[in-house]
């Protein structure tokens, strides 16, 4: 009995490694309603800039039905909290975003249904 | 999109049954028809990479259907300029994912398997070479957006949404860590609702990810998750006394936390199951190194304790990461 507990002590402690993680995460958190965008709201890729703090572009729609368009809007973290740009309206779901070495911002995007392309600095 | 170190933007995207690249050049926009293929069902899935040199890498996945079944699958192609011409290149069954350099300037490619699976492929320059994630982290299941990046030390970060059950939505974010020798898992958030549309990056000695996640029926949450990756451990042995034996693990980077350190204790020619264990040791806050003491009774059986340090995301383990004192 004395060595059946080792032995399931050890093999729990097995099974848990290396899956074990300390938390040396950080999370800073935005909530979307989706009363306000109840066609969908998707975040794009991650773009972190010179300071080391997140950008993204979301694809939002106002409209559940139908093909109307989305919104875009840029999403940014100052140090403390989210903020948020609206951008455009009536753009497909086409997005592709980057920030070059000065941490000028790169939007292509394609409008509904003809395609566009805009560069503008911060 | 991917801008260059001349901070010129580089483009993949697909156009019809085509795969087109572009290169703004003094305000103007030259594209070029990389891939076109009017037999398969259509392209999808683009990633692009750039070298310092200015060679372009592009991975994007051919859907094909089955001839006379509804069953499609899909192939991940790459695609490069490297020679001087454009040339493509199967990579492996499978679909989506993302590209990025290492530091030789050579590919590594995460993508989904055609069942659902991890997937990560590697080119040395001759070849392509996939490996299957999921069964060296010891998961099962299929994963959807993943997302690779390397951090400050070159070793390959994974991140990705795990669904353990295919039949739920409850999709977890993961990351993985490959050191070269190990696998590494961290689920690092403990949430279990559905999450969706994760993306990766690094920033010097940062790596950052992003996700939503479903709050609740009406809200969404989209978390940014970031870690320090530049934590070193070392360990050494100090004191060899009567019945004490101590070992110091160090720790090099940010101190502003406790840094949690996991080992595992072998105590040579001696009941295995009192002393081959795992545990683990806090390095408080503030503090560079802790000891692990280890008192040991006269007279018994074994000769020598060996300590080794365990690999974890939260740490990067530097040479020596195992210690051994003897102990008669």
């Amino acid at each position: 009995m004395k060595y059946a507990n080792k032995i399931l002590v050890c093999t729990i402690l097995i099974l848990l490694y290396p899956a074990l993680s300390y938390g040396d995460w950080q999370f800073h958190d935005e909530f979307v309603s989706l009363k306000e965008f109840p066609g969908g709201f998707d975040p794009q890729r991650v773009v972190i800039d010179k300071s080391g703090y997140p950008h993204f572009i979301a694809v939002a729609s106002e409209f559940q039905e139908g093909n109307l368009g989305s919104s875009l809007f840029e999403y940014y973290f100052t140090g403390k909290r989210w903020e948020n740009t609206f951008l455009q309206s009536n753009m497909s779901s086409s997005v592709a975003f980057a920030m070059d070495s000065k941490d000028h911002k790169h939007l292509i995007f394609q409008e509904a249904p003809f395609p566009g392309e805009c560069i503008y600095p911060p | 999109m991917v801008i260059d170190k001349s901070d010129v933007p580089h483009i993949a995207f697909i156009s019809g049954n085509a795969l087109t690249y572009g290169l703004l050049t003094d305000g103007q926009w030259f594209l070029d028809t990389i891939s076109e293929d009017n037999s398969i069902n259509w392209y999808y899935g683009t990633s692009i990479a750039v070298t310092e040199s200015g060679n372009v890498h592009i991975i994007y996945t051919k859907n094909y259907m089955v001839p006379g079944s509804p069953i499609e699958y899909g192939s991940v192609w790459w695609a490069t300029n490297s020679s001087g011409i454009w040339q493509t290149t199967e990579i492996c069954p499978g679909s989506g994912g993302k590209i990025i350099l290492d530091s030789l300037n050579k590919p590594q490619v995460v993508s989904i398997a055609n069942d659902g699976g991890l997937q990560l492929s590697g080119f040395d320059g001759d070849q392509w070479t996939t490996q299957d994630v999921l069964p060296a982290l010891g998961l099962k299941g299929s994963v959807q957006y993943p997302d690779i990046t390397f951090d400050s030390e070159g070793n390959i970060n994974l991140f990705f949404i795990y669904f353990p059950d295919t039949s739920t939505a409850n999709g977890i974010p993961v990351h993985a860590l490959f050191d070269g020798e190990f696998w590494v898992k961290d689920f690092f958030d403990s949430s279990t609702k559905p999450h969706f549309d994760l993306s990766a990056a690094r920033s010097g000695s940062t790596i950052n990810v992003l996700y939503a996640e479903w709050f609740n029926h009406d809200t969404l949450r989209v978390r940014w998750a970031h870690a320090s990756d530049i934590k070193l451990v070392t360990i050494q042995s100090t004191t060899n006394g009567s019945n004490l034996r101590e070992f110091t693990v160090i720790r090099t980077g940010n101190l502003d936390k406790p840094l949690r350190v996991y080992y595992y204790l072998s105590e040579i020619d001696y009941n295995w199951l009192d002393y081959f264990n795992y545990h683990f040791v806090v390095i408080p806050a503030g503090l560079v190194s802790t000891n692990i003491k280890i008192y040991h009774p006269l007279g018994r059986g074994s000769n020598s304790i060996k300590i080794v340090l365990l690999p974890n995301p939260a740490y990067r383990l530097t040479k020596p990461s195992s210690a051994t004192l003897l102990i008669k």
